[in-house]
């Protein structure tokens, strides 16, 4: 191909300037590739830290004594539905804890083995063990510190209707959020059946799901799909608007921060490129003076666009996932969570390298308009 | 021989604030395998009439017949593949494509083609080319 063979000589003999042009390219692209990584991986981690670890989808009863009765039904017709990843169900309710004179208000939270699943139950038990079918409570670390108990001993529950009885401590957990280790006694559903009084009933039906941010639509189907008054069925996305919208604008000024280098690169590309075209109208019209047609005579600056872009969008890309892993790398410090966990969307990069490439190409259809132009006579003459 | 070139009432008005007219009703034809020189003083217009020889601009009026076609009327495309195939220029100044071997210029209107050129004339070429060697570093 003559044209490429043309772009090609004429980008080497130049070899500064293209150099620096791709350079140029390359850390633009490094740029919208690093910013773009950032805030996807910032935004999954702050949804993993905040909603991952809870469930996603609530179902809770709409009757006044807070109960669902026919929960076994409920979570068949859940789980025929395929919806959603873990279905769990809990007895939960309200009560103190007595130490001496000193009271303090928990909540009795009877989970089956799949909380497992969403809370990482056992992942976060610190001392002792979790066995969702013994009679024993786990109490988090906060509590565990204010009321100062030991593993193997016991604690006095106390009910709102003057129920009391012990609990032999199996263990601590730590969930990571100081409200919860404080307030949350882990047991059986069984436990909290009996201590309460529900015979046989839950307070809740818990559900994470595949995709967070289907936690709404899931939600809606499975609310058509039960259809039934007495059950209230909420989602997180519902019940952190505010969050949403706080990440919605971050995706949107990442977005426009992504557009803003898109068009610095193209009319980079294409002033550059126009430059070539009035560095080469000699060589230009010797060649149509030589029979090169109009066509040929672009796709020379259009193979030059398409070589740059192609070489600076590869530079980028590769510059962009440097610069990602060593921020992941550089912010990371021993003991403590990484700041982000890194999320490399290869969808994301391949369409960043391919509009830089579709830029460089587009950038380039300037110079070659500008090049049908060029008459050759004007450039004889000029000597 | 048969004429190469003809040239039929050939007129060029330069348009501009004011009309400058170059040449006058040109009859001339110029036989193939002739050697032929055009002499005039500066300013007679002998650029201008070797400029519509060789189709690099168009007359205002007349016709222009290179090896039989009629040139003058032929779209850019069109005359782009006459000057390719036809015609070979010799410039005033040495317009050469400095990012190309000498080598490479001389073959230059063959790549734009693009085509091989044939057995005898590759075979010109290269004594033509070893005899150039012989004498200076050219690649």
């Amino acid at each position: 191909m003559f044209s490429l063979r043309l772009a090609v000589r004429f980008l080497k003999s130049g070899k500064g300037q293209t150099v620096l042009i791709i350079i140029g390219i390359g850390i633009a692209v490094a740029a919208q590739v690093f910013i773009g990584l950032l805030i996807t991986s910032l935004q999954k981690t702050l949804i993993d830290r905040t909603v991952g670890h809870q469930p996603q989808i609530t179902i809770t009863s709409a009757t006044d004594n807070g109960l669902i009765r026919d929960w076994q039904t409920i979570t068949a017709r859940i789980n025929a539905a395929k919806l959603v990843n873990t279905v769990s169900v809990s007895a939960s309710g309200n009560a103190l804890v007595r130490k001496g004179t000193k009271t303090t208000p928990v909540i009795f939270r009877g989970l089956d083995a799949q909380a497992d699943k969403i809370y990482n139950i056992s992942s976060s038990v610190y001392a002792g063990s979790w066995n969702p079918s013994s009679q024993g409570i786990l109490i988090g670390r906060d509590l565990e510190q204010d009321l100062n108990y030991n593993l193997g001993g016991y604690i006095l529950i106390q009910t709102p209707n003057g129920t009391e009885a012990n609990y032999r401590i199996d263990g601590f957990y730590d969930l990571g959020i100081a409200s919860l280790n404080k307030t949350w006694i882990i047991t059986s559903l069984s436990t909290t059946q009996s201590l309460f009084g529900y015979n046989g009933s839950i307070t809740a039906i818990e559900m994470t799901v595949g995709d967070l941010f289907q936690a709404d639509a899931i939600a809606a189907h499975l609310k058509a799909d039960l259809n039934n008054n007495n059950l209230t069925i909420d989602n997180w996305k519902a019940q952190n608007a505010q969050l949403l919208s706080g990440l919605q604008g971050q995706s949107l000024s990442s977005l426009m921060i992504q557009i803003f280098i898109i068009v610095s690169v193209v009319i980079a590309i294409a002033s550059i490129l126009a430059i070539t075209v009035f560095q080469k109208s000699r060589q230009l019209g010797i060649l149509k003076a030589m029979g090169i047609k109009d066509l040929a005579a672009s796709l020379i600056f259009i193979f030059e666009g398409l070589i740059i872009g192609l070489a600076g969008a590869t530079f980028g890309v590769i510059l962009g996932l440097v610069l990602i892993y060593g921020f992941a790398i550089g912010t990371a410090k021993p003991g403590t969570p990484a700041l982000i966990e890194l999320f490399i969307d290869y969808q994301f990069i391949a369409i960043s390298w391919l509009i830089a490439v579709a830029a460089a190409v587009l950038a380039a259809l300037i110079p070659a308009r500008r090049s049908l132009r060029l008459n050759p006579i004007d450039v004889i003459r000029e000597g | 021989m048969a004429n190469i070139v003809e040239l039929r009432q050939i007129e060029k008005i330069y348009k501009g604030a004011g009309d400058v007219q170059v040449l006058f009703g040109i009859n001339l034809s110029f036989e193939a395998g002739s050697f032929n020189s055009i002499i005039g003083q500066s300013g007679s217009g002998k650029t201008t009439l070797l400029n519509i020889i060789g189709t690099l601009d168009r007359p205002t009026r007349g016709e222009v017949i290179i090896a039989g076609r009629r040139t003058d009327k032929l779209s850019k495309d069109k005359l782009a593949e006459v000057r390719n195939e036809i015609i070979g220029f010799v410039f005033q100044f040495h317009f050469l494509l400095p990012e190309f071997t000498a080598r490479e210029n001389v073959l230059m209107p063959y790549w734009i083609q693009p085509r091989h050129p044939r057995k005898e004339i590759l075979k010109r070429f290269l004594t033509w080319w070893a005899c150039l060697n012989s004498r200076t570093n050219w690649r």
